[in-house]
């Protein structure tokens, strides 16, 4: 009985399967629409991720400086000490994000002669030409907040600065 | 089911047989994959951050990113959820051309239903291509050259290792056998045309489709090789998970598609870290 069961589910499956992939012209289904209305924020005015990174420290020594991620507006790199993720590198474009300039204009620190502010625990960012954020973020507790600065001082802050 | 990157990984199972089937290949790469479940959990670990007004802001931003469609970030969830949903249907397809074979009734089965091998074969070839085309959306083109590139890949593989380990074992070794990378590189498009994901999937993918399966086989095949990925190691370590014998390993791969989301499960984990390291960084 359990058998005839069984073979009866498949035969239908079967059938059900047959006429989902007779229906090949249907369109593609949409990209699913999310929870919150989809609203476009404000990327595309922001420089292209590609003229960042001329920004981002070079390789040097036993540190690899390897790119993650590029979109317009931001692109990350991860630095790495052989196989160790150390620390995290980015720059923003913050016209796409401008609340982030709210937190160097109450901070008194600088760094390179820029604007700079804790982002956490983990991370320490600075602010150029009132617009692009770079920020190195540790990963290890063996990066400290002075690695964070040294490394924030190795970008070329001044190709950002045009 | 939601579409909220946040909802969805606060739902994230714990346990189940995909939790387990994932778990039981941690041999290959041990310790690699952790199963990051809830959002916040996941901010935190992520970036060390552990502030509730700095996971708030993080959260803030990485819901406004995912909401933006142009960012890529839906784009990749729905081409990780649809690779297992058509997925399922393979399985279903697979077992319904069983049963045409072994019963004579339902031999009509047989004949409206692709061949396992060759719905299997697409179907690996269609994750690859899932794969590489669910990069680019998460993490545009990185770096300025193509060497840049390919080190962004590789990063991007380390961390998800668990997933490459799961292609290979459970949409190649186990349905094609041992030879699936030689198998792969043989496709040509005629074997993917009526492919149901490939159908969904041809406004996403770029025209020299093949040419990426074709090139992907051989990096699956070394990988394999180096992690020293068996079918017997891979069998022994399913065993006790899933009930099955080894001469019905067609039976077991249909089972495992149409059960076993590994590819929505990981890729939504990996669509919640692309955003949350980007976030954190623009926060």
């Amino acid at each position: 009985m359990k058998k005839l069961l069984l073979l009866l589910v498949l035969a239908v499956a079967g059938f059900w399967l047959y006429r989902s992939i007779s229906h090949k012209d249907e369109a593609p289904q949409s990209v699913p629409v999310a929870a919150s209305p989809n609203k476009a924020i404000p990327q595309k005015e922001a420089t292209a991720g590609s003229s960042l990174n001329a920004a981002f420290p070079k390789s040097n020594g036993d540190f690899v400086v390897r790119f993650t991620q590029e979109k317009d507006g931001f692109s990350q790199a991860e630095l790495l000490k052989g196989p160790v993720k150390m620390a995290t590198l980015s720059i923003s474009d913050t016209a796409a994000n401008p609340s982030a300039r709210d937190k160097f204009k109450t901070s008194t620190k600088k760094i390179a002669a820029h604007p700079a502010a804790a982002v956490g625990a983990q991370g320490t960012a600075l602010l150029v030409a009132d617009r692009y954020q770079v920020q190195v973020r540790s990963l290890v507790q063996t990066f400290s907040a002075a690695d964070r600065e040294a490394w924030l001082e190795k970008f070329n802050l001044a190709a950002l600065n045009k | 089911m939601s579409d909220s990157i946040d909802q969805i990984i606060d739902s994230l199972p714990q346990s189940g047989l995909t939790v387990r089937a994932l778990g039981a290949l941690d041999y290959i790469v041990p310790g690699s994959w952790e199963n990051l479940t809830g959002f916040d959990n996941s901010i935190q670990h992520i970036t060390g951050e552990s502030d509730p007004d700095m996971v708030a802001r993080i959260r803030a931003r990485a819901l406004e990113l995912f909401n933006d469609p142009s960012q890529g970030y839906q784009r990749a969830l729905y081409l990780y959820r649809l690779a297992d949903q058509v997925d399922s249907k393979v399985g279903l397809a697979a077992l319904a051309h069983k049963a045409g074979e072994s019963f004579s009734l339902l031999s009509f089965l047989d004949r409206i239903t692709p061949s396992p091998e060759k719905a299997q074969l697409a179907d690996l070839a269609m994750k690859v291509v899932v794969e590489s085309v669910a990069f680019c959306s998460l993490n545009g083109f990185p770096g300025d050259s193509v060497s840049d590139f390919a080190a962004a890949v590789g990063s991007f593989e380390k961390t998800n290792l668990i997933r490459m380990s799961s292609i290979i074992v459970f949409d190649g070794l186990i349905p094609l056998g041992p030879d699936f990378a030689r198998k792969l590189t043989e496709i040509d498009l005629s074997a993917i045309e009526d492919n149901a994901l490939y159908q969904r999937l041809r406004g996403y993918v770029p025209e020299n489709v093949v040419d990426i399966v074709n090139g992907a086989a051989g990096s699956l095949g070394d990988f394999a090789a180096n992690h020293g990925i068996t079918l017997e190691n891979s069998l022994g370590r399913l065993n006790g998970i899933i009930e099955f014998s080894d001469d019905k390993l067609d039976y077991l791969a249909a089972l495992l598609d149409m059960s076993v989301n590994y590819m929505e499960h990981t890729g939504a984990q990996s669509v919640a870290r692309s955003l949350i390291e980007r976030a954190v960084g623009e926060v």
